[in-house]
């Protein structure tokens, strides 16, 4: 039984992702594209959040991380005429070496003190952003990010990446998107991720079994904020244009509520929660003024009654179409 | 002092301050090797501070700990587990969303070079020793009653394969029917080879247990002896017994 619905969860997720693979054959709208294209970006980002908060860590400096990713690429490729697939790499190794002077001062603290430490260091990346015209832009940021080189694949013609088709970003993001999760999934699967386990459960204990507590939550937040700055890489070589502003608090609060409206217990949570969340704005557009007021009384309805995120609605109404089954009888 | 057989450990005018409190002042002992040596004393007496200094979770301010042969004070609680030290602390401090099994492998942690199959042979060595944690390996450790939950805390120090289990309160809070299963336990331990030092507030089972008995008061030693000579001092008699 177990294993048949193990693999009755491998063949929808296998389903879901031939549906997203086959969606630009459907419909090329450069709208509901550009919907996707971010939506898998937010993915990647919050998925990578929710892997740092599984050492038990919430971290609020992770979309300034982006940030650094998606300035570090574009500069990259930009002041030193660096291809975007080099530029990407380089970005994100640049990314993870600032995080360790943004969470070193972080590290001695735990819970809401991390928090909002982390939120300082990420907002001092970010003011310096606006600060230093040269070589970050100031407010206005940087324009003109160069797009992706082509991708060339012997046999068929070069895909270009530029204006008029957003089909080769499309399809680019979602594989990195997809490459992402899959790492983030093994890790959690891995050693690393029942260290992350332990270190949540407690600290002390963790340290009692002999886990250099410290040294793991810095892996673990390296890894998370090297994803982030995949996200930000791709996101500024697909919109060609980053501001300081694109990556400010707010963005880091929809984030934490895409993660836990979601689910943060469960892998596929902040999956569910971007997509949640990115397909209403969408059809809210009309009254988007009570946008906030919207996602405010999802989340409140969310952690009132169902404290382990959407994730775990079916779980749920199976437990209870049971219980109703069972008092039948 | 203990006469028998070889030193498992020994500190030396150890003090721990915690901020500008001194908890242990000047507290010298041995723990021979394959004893088993309780530490008695009232609360904030500083037993359990040298527990964690001896693990390496506390720094000293003064003194020297030696174990086996080697200097040991000042190193990180990893090194001190990789020498042979596991530490049980105390109210059966569980990772409570993890498995029993999980629970357990967390304890091998300190063992990175065994392979799978080693860490399976152990697990089931463990099981051998505690039949009911095996039955309960996929239930999470939240749900254990306070016997199991200790009985997996003493498991999951077997799995570092110590030479020396310091044990903090391991009778506490547990059921009376309970405690003369977890005193076997311990004995059988220390019959198979393990040196123990345990802290207790159980007196009774402290005195039916140990080959050496330490009485700390205010962080310092006061009186020391085996079980027996300790019982018929005015000392034990009336701050201890009651007498």
């Amino acid at each position: 039984m177990k294993r048949r619905n193990l693999l009755g969860k491998k063949v929808g997720i296998a389903a879901v992702i031939v549906a997203f693979g086959l969606l630009p054959v459907f419909t090329q709208s450069p709208y509901w594209m550009h919907v996707f294209i971010l939506m898998w970006i937010y993915i990647i980002v919050t998925a990578s959040l929710r892997f740092t908060i599984t050492m038990g860590e919430w971290s609020f400096a992770h979309v300034p991380l982006m940030g650094m990713g998606g300035y570090a690429s574009a500069l990259l490729a930009m002041k030193l005429g660096l291809s975007f697939w080099v530029a990407l790499p380089l970005a994100v190794l640049i990314t993870a070496f600032i995080a360790v002077f943004v969470y070193l001062p972080c590290l001695p603290t735990t819970g809401t003190f991390f928090f909002f430490a982390s939120y300082a260091f990420g907002e001092v990346m970010r003011l310096c952003w606006v600060r230093f015209k040269n070589p970050f832009g100031g407010p206005a940021g940087l324009l003109f990010i160069p797009a992706p080189g082509p991708i060339r694949i012997p046999g068929i013609p070069a895909i270009e990446f530029g204006p008029l088709s957003k089909i080769p970003y499309y399809y680019t993001v979602f594989v990195f998107m997809l490459l992402s999760l899959l790492i983030l999934y093994r890790l959690e699967q891995s050693r690393l991720g029942r260290i992350a386990e332990a270190v949540k459960e407690s600290n002390l204990l963790a340290q009692f079994v002999g886990i250099r507590v410290w040294r793991y939550k810095m892996v673990i937040l390296l890894i998370g904020s090297a994803f982030a700055a995949i996200g930000g890489s791709l996101y500024a070589h697909y919109t060609t244009l980053i501001m300081p502003v694109d990556f400010y608090w707010g963005l880091g609060i929809y984030i934490i509520i895409y993660t836990v409206v979601g689910g943060t217990r469960h892998f596929g949570g902040p999956i569910v929660g971007v997509f949640l969340f990115v397909l209403l704005r969408e059809l809210l557009r009309p009254i988007v003024m009570y946008v906030p007021l919207v996602y405010g009384l999802i989340l409140a309805g969310t952690l009132v009654f169902l404290p382990e995120g959407l994730i775990s609605l079916p779980e749920k109404i199976s437990a209870w179409a049971m219980k109703k089954k069972i008092a039948a009888a | 002092m203990p006469e028998s057989g070889q030193t498992c450990l020994k500190l030396k005018n150890l003090k721990v301050h915690y901020g500008s409190l001194e908890a242990v002042h000047d507290v010298s002992f041995d723990v021979p090797t394959e004893k088993i040596v309780s530490l008695l004393g009232a609360n904030g007496s500083g037993k359990s501070t040298i527990l964690k200094a001896v693990s390496g979770l506390m720094k000293l301010t003064r003194g020297e700990i030696w174990f086996q042969e080697s200097r040991i004070d000042g190193r990180s609680p990893q090194d001190i587990i990789l020498k042979g030290i596991a530490h049980v602390p105390e109210r059966r401090a569980l990772f409570p969303h993890m498995t029993v099994s999980d629970n357990l492998l967390m304890g091998a942690y300190s063992r990175k070079r065994a392979t799978k199959k080693e860490l399976e042979k152990d697990t089931e060595e463990v099981y051998q020793y505690f039949p009911v944690l095996r039955e309960k390996r996929k239930s999470l450790a939240i749900t254990l009653s306070g016997g199991l939950g200790e009985q997996l805390a003493i498991a999951r120090a077997l799995m570092a394969k110590p030479k020396l289990l310091l044990m903090d309160e391991p009778l506490q809070g547990i059921a009376p029917s309970v405690v003369r299963d977890i005193g076997k336990l311990i004995n059988d331990l220390n019959r198979r080879g393990i040196t123990i030092l345990m802290v207790e507030h159980n007196i009774s089972m402290s005195f039916e247990l140990s080959d050496w008995i330490y009485i700390l008061e205010t962080g310092e030693l006061a009186i020391q002896g085996a079980p027996e000579d300790l019982s018929q001092t005015e000392y034990v008699k009336q701050s201890y017994l009651g007498v």
